[in-house]
């Protein structure tokens, strides 16, 4: 067996730790832009609904 | 002429016939013994039974003197002569490594990723809890400091560091990848585990928080998450993480492609297949390969041990860094925020999430923490297949 190259190692979980945080924090960003562009057209979508079923009574 | 009974070549025979007992040593009963431990707590205790009795099954039918089952096809080899677990294990484990990939498959047909999307928030709390995967990792390493002989190689040291996910189909795809010699210890470990979250988790958390941070009150429901949104999260995480990380394509893509297929609803059948018949085909023969990869000259080795204790060890710090992270969280939080919720980062779905809520009921009645804490569970499943695919990416080329 040889001996652990212990920088090597250290770079390898410096360099996961830092993978799963930027990929984990990409995707928490993503989804959130999502929700909110997803949640503004439900809420456009609410007030046109709105405004047509107020046009229709009046 | 036949003799009663007789030894050739050192395999006892009666009346020319080869019999097992005679070639049953100590070390294969004591895996025999271990097996049936296996499938005793499936039945009796019902922990993981899907996954413990068919491994337990595996283990028993590998053990067992000249059955020839665990036989895998060679170049020239006369027909017939491979075993159907030597079958698996060739093409399912080791060679093509097909078998997780479709569980992760079924996985994603069966998981609702709303809770997630309704708070992105929580995909920190998935990474946070990974941490356990890279202390375990320099811990296998550090054996050798203390026992040269006993000493894991880096490829090694991930795969036990993988266990601290708490994924079986991630443990066993990246050990099969990297270190297939301990793919039966680490994927047992990563299954025993996650049975006793609830006998692991507890006293961490407890440990890490007081009475009061695990009484505090979360409303109880999450905002309504739209179709649009459930069928777009899949296609955009899977294209995000694969960009970065093509190695954890095997998992995640898998992973997110069955989510796709559920959420798609244009695929009911496919999706109910994944969810279903597939899953459970493929988890009788996963189960069964894991089983079959711990024949006792294979297990029985001081390393076993420390496998498994560095396993455990991945799991409690992953636990107890979730838990930390969300108390950093807490802090920062405009809204109360439940600590304990870290703990779910860990991917033992839904177990570590039901943990979390009935704890948080014991602390306050008025608690239904269910929901949230079903958020850092799943991005757990993300995030360790993610911290898989990264320590494939360092030594396997395809």
């Amino acid at each position: 067996m040889q001996p652990t190259d212990w920088g090597q190692a250290l770079s390898i979980v410096g360099g996961g730790l830092l993978a799963v945080f930027f990929i984990m924090t990409l995707l928490a960003l993503a989804t959130s832009l999502m929700g909110r562009i997803f949640t503004r057209i439900e809420a456009k979508k609410r007030a046109a609904r709105k405004a047509a079923e107020g046009e229709a009574q009046a | 002429m036949i003799s009663w009974i007789h030894y050739d070549k050192g395999v006892l025979k009666l009346l020319g016939v080869q019999v097992g007992f005679g070639n049953l040593d100590l070390p294969h009963l004591v895996m025999i013994l271990v097996g049936l431990g296996f499938i005793a707590l499936a039945i009796i205790k019902k922990w993981e039974p899907y996954e413990l009795l068919p491994i337990g099954a595996g283990m028993i039918l590998a053990n067992l003197p000249l059955t020839g089952l665990t036989s895998q096809p060679e170049p020239g080899m006369a027909p017939g002569m491979a075993g159907v677990l030597g079958i698996i294990l060739k093409y399912g484990l080791y060679t093509w490594t097909i078998l997780p990939q479709f569980i992760f498959f079924g996985i994603g047909a069966l998981t609702d990723f709303s809770p997630l999307i309704a708070n992105p928030r929580a995909f920190l709390l998935g990474a946070a809890a990974q941490v356990g995967i890279y202390t375990s990792f320099l811990g296998a390493l550090a054996v050798g400091l203390i026992w040269p002989d006993w000493s894991f190689s880096l490829k090694e040291a991930c795969s036990i560091g993988i266990i601290g996910g708490a994924d079986g189909p991630t443990t066993i795809y990246t050990t099969g990848l990297l270190a297939p010699d301990i793919m039966g210890i680490t994927a047992t470990a990563a299954y025993s585990y996650m049975a006793m979250v609830a006998i692991i988790q507890p006293p961490i958390i407890k440990l890490l928080t007081s009475k009061a941070e695990r009484a505090t009150y979360m409303k109880p429901t999450l905002r309504k998450v739209s179709r649009s949104e459930r069928v777009l999260f899949p296609i955009v995480a899977m294209i995000i993480i694969i960009l970065l990380i093509p190695k954890s394509a095997p998992l995640v893509g898998f992973l997110l492609l069955g989510n796709l297929f559920r959420e798609s609803g244009v695929v009911q059948r496919l999706s109910n297949t994944a969810q279903n018949e597939l899953i459970n085909i493929i988890t009788i023969l996963l189960m069964l390969g894991i089983g079959a990869s711990m024949p006792a000259e294979r297990v029985m080795d001081p390393r076993t041990l420390l496998v498994l204790f560095l396993g455990l060890a991945a799991f409690c710090v992953g636990t107890g860094a979730g838990v930390a992270f969300g108390k950093i969280m807490a802090k920062f939080s405009k809204e109360p925020f439940n600590p304990m919720l870290g703990a779910a980062g860990v991917s033992a779905v839904p177990m570590s999430a039901r943990i979390v809520h009935h704890m948080g009921q014991q602390a306050n009645k008025r608690n239904f923490l269910l929901m949230h804490a079903m958020g850092p569970n799943v991005a757990g499943v993300i995030g360790s297949a993610v911290a898989g695919g990264y320590f494939l990416g360092l030594f396997i080329n395809f």
